[in-house]
Formats: structure tokens, C-alpha cells, sequence
């Protein structure tokens, strides 16, 4: 049954986008939900305009769409699938225990030291050379908190290669998630951790107190 | 495309076993059934055709080699477009990668290698690069869930309920990832999507 519409009402606007893409199927009482939408754009000023934007949008992705490659392109890459999944699969190699890894190490470990203890012994000592770390500021980077004072709550992706904590690696920017896929939360009192927007954390410190 | 022995209707389930077990001809058919919506998925989230074309020789070797997981749970068109997104979103992570740790890539990404295309009406495909490389810097600013949400909904034509399946979501999930792709797309192509 149809319900009359209800001027109270409002159509989430996750809804309302799905009506525009046609998607209210599945839905418990779709024709009561169609309606009472429908009714409610009848009502808006600006319901024209929320529908053309959406038609816009649609415009604007179908006249972009990519061009087909060509049959040299594409025959090219069927050959390669099929030149490639007739190589046999590298078998990983087999782990060997932790205890045979605890041991070689040990030994290795002894050796060492042996053999440090050896040298020192018959040779007079010498200063070790000072080597300078790059400081942050050298690689144009500020430090706003230590590694110890964030926590990372949340990394929001199933195919991520991995995380690297601590050292950065090399000296250039390295990207290793996307900013949506971050979660900064930091226990420094005086860091301050800000989202807006929620997918874009941003973090700076306070300047301290003299 | 030879089809060799292949009977025109061969199911997908079959034609995977019968790829997977060396027939070329089944292979050729799939590719030939697939190819194009695969490629065009990772057009969307690569942005060029050498890469796509990548994504797409990644996913369906993907495919053939691991033929246990899909076990016909879902359509294999849907399997498929799952494997070819994440292959793309895996490869446009490591291409960012290498192209922020290269001095050379610190650049913006030239008009060409948007793919030039020669057509008949050049002011009018400089006008198409030109929004092709708009739309494809604002779609590189969404988080990547909601970008492989947008374009598997948009490009793959998959209907809300295909794409929770596709991606192992829920479909409130899909809608929602859908309304805050749009609400982006929107603000950062203000002027191409405004109505006119």
C-alpha cells in the first residue's frame, strides 16, 4: 500500500543517489519507497538540478570512455597469458626450523666475536670513524612526533604490500597507502591530530611552552 | 578469434578448466568474452592502455593459475573483475611508487600518455585527452576502496548487488562507498559535471 507523502520526510542522500541509478530493487516495499522519493522531489526546487548533476556526471564518464586497443595490442597480451601460465609455478623454498636458524646463528654469532677478540688483541686500538646520520631536516622532512608516540588503529585495505615502521628507507617521498586508507591517532599530548576531511589526516605539533 | 573445437555456447566454468589445462582455443574464446571490460576497469584506475593492458595479462594469468579459489562461488565475469581491479590498484600503487622515488617522475603526467587518438575532429579528441586526464586525477584522489567501488559500478556496468558480490561487501556498503565517490567526483570536476 502507498503511503501518502509526509512532509517530515527526507530521503537519505545514499538513497536518493541509488534511486538515480535505478537501484531500489531489492529493497523491502520498493514501490512505497519509490513513491514517497518521488513525492519529495516533486517538492524540492532543487530536485531538477540534483538529477541533472547526476546526469552530468554520467555525461561526463560515457564520453571518456577508454579507447580500444588494437588487435596487434590485443593479440600481443593473449600471447603473453599464454606464454606465461605455461611456466611452471616456482615451488618456495623449503623453511628450515627455527632451531636449525637458532643454531647457525649462534655459531655465526661466536665466530664473530672470536675472531673480534683475536684481531683487537694483536692490533692497537684506533678511533672509529664518526659517521653523521642525515638529519630530518637534510631531507627536508619535519618531525612533528616521535615513532613511539602514534599508534596506527587502522589500516583499511586487503591487498597491501606492506608497512614499513621506523627508518624511512630512502630520502625521496615514498607513498605507502592511500590517505583514506590511514587512521592517525596519536598519544602525544602535545601533537594534535586532525581529520577534516575524515580521509585526510593531517598532524602537527604544538610549539612547546618556553 | 578461432574458436577451434570450442562449442560457441561453452560455459565460462568450462572454458576456465579447459584453458587451464593448455587449450589455446579455450583461452582465446575467454580472453575474447572478457577482455574488453577487463581493460576498460583497468583503463579507469591505471589511466593508460600499456598499464591496462598489463592488468589485464596479470588477472586472467591470475585466473588460470589459481583456478581452485573461484570454484563457480560467483560468475566468473565478477571473479574476474575482482582479480583485474586489485591487479591494477596493485600495479598503480607500485608505478606511484617508482615514479615518486624517480627523479624523472616528479612531474605531472604528460597529455600523451593518456593515449593519443587519432580520429577525425582533432579540437574535439584534445578536448576528450583533456577531461580523460581530469577525470582520471580526480579519480586517483578518492581512497582506493571507493575508486574500485566507482569504477566497477560505472565501467563494469555491475548493478549495486554485483558489486557487493564482486568485492565482498554489503550492498549499504556499495551505496555508500557510490555517494561519497560522487559527492568527490563532483567538487573536483565542479566545472565539467555542473548543469548546464
Amino acid at each position: 500500500m502507498i503511503q501518502p507523502p509526509d512532509n517530515d520526510w527526507n530521503p537519505d542522500p545514499e538513497l536518493l543517489s541509488a534511486y538515480f541509478d535505478g537501484e531500489l530493487e531489492g529493497r523491502d516495499e520498493v514501490e512505497d519507497l519509490r513513491a514517497r522519493i518521488e513525492a519529495w522531489l516533486e517538492s524540492q526546487p532543487d530536485a531538477a538540478e540534483k538529477w541533472a548533476e547526476h546526469q552530468q556526471l554520467q555525461k561526463l564518464w560515457q564520453d571518456t570512455t577508454p579507447s580500444v586497443p588494437s588487435a596487434v595490442a590485443w593479440k600481443q597480451t593473449l600471447d603473453r597469458i599464454d606464454a606465461e601460465r605455461k611456466q611452471p609455478i616456482a615451488k618456495p623454498a623449503p623453511r628450515r626450523s627455527w632451531r636449525t636458524a637458532a643454531v647457525v646463528a649462534a655459531s655465526v654469532l661466536v665466530l664473530i666475536g672470536l675472531m673480534s677478540g683475536a684481531i683487537s688483541y694483536f692490533k692497537t686500538p684506533t678511533p672509529e670513524p664518526i659517521v653523521i646520520a642525515p638529519q630530518p631536516e637534510e631531507i627536508g622532512m619535519l618531525v612533528v612526533a616521535l615513532a613511539s608516540e602514534v599508534t596506527i588503529l587502522r589500516i583499511d585495505t586487503e591487498d597491501l604490500d606492506g608497512v614499513i615502521v621506523g627508518q624511512r628507507p630512502v630520502s625521496a617521498p615514498l607513498e605507502l597507502a592511500d590517505p583514506g586508507e590511514v587512521c592517525v591517532s596519536c598519544k602525544c599530548p602535545r601533537v594534535v591530530v586532525r581529520q577534516d576531511p575524515p580521509d585526510r589526516p593531517m598532524v602537527w605539533a604544538i610549539a612547546a611552552a618556553d | 578469434m578461432a574458436v577451434g573445437t570450442i562449442p560457441l555456447a561453452a560455459s565460462d566454468e568450462a572454458l576456465l578448466k579447459q584453458a587451464a589445462a593448455g587449450q589455446r582455443e579455450a583461452l582465446e574464446e575467454l580472453f575474447g568474452r572478457y577482455r574488453l571490460v577487463a581493460y576498460r576497469v583497468a583503463h579507469r584506475l591505471l589511466g593508460n592502455e600499456a598499464d591496462a593492458l598489463d592488468a589485464v595479462q596479470e588477472a586472467f594469468v591470475k585466473a588460470l593459475i589459481h583456478l581452485p579459489s573461484f570454484q563457480g562461488r560467483s560468475s566468473f565475469k565478477t571473479w574476474m573483475l575482482r582479480v583485474v581491479s586489485n591487479a591494477a590498484l596493485d600495479l598503480g600503487r607500485q608505478r606511484g611508487r617508482r615514479e615518486l622515488l624517480s627523479m624523472d617522475g616528479i612531474g605531472q603526467k604528460s597529455r600523451e600518455e593518456f593515449e593519443p587518438v587519432i580520429q577525425s575532429d582533432p579540437a574535439r579528441d584534445l578536448e576528450r585527452q583533456d577531461l580523460r586526464m581530469k577525470l582520471h586525477e580526480a579519480l586517483n584522489q578518492l581512497p582506493a576502496a571507493q575508486r574500485q567501488t566507482f569504477v566497477l559500478h560505472a565501467e563494469a556496468e555491475l548493478s549495486y548487488r554485483e558489486v557487493a558480490e564482486t568485492l565482498g561487501i554489503s550492498i549499504g556498503t556499495v551505496m555508500s562507498r557510490l555517494y561519497y565517490a560522487r559527492q568527490r567526483l563532483r567538487v573536483l570536476l565542479e566545472p565539467s559535471v555542473k548543469p548546464q
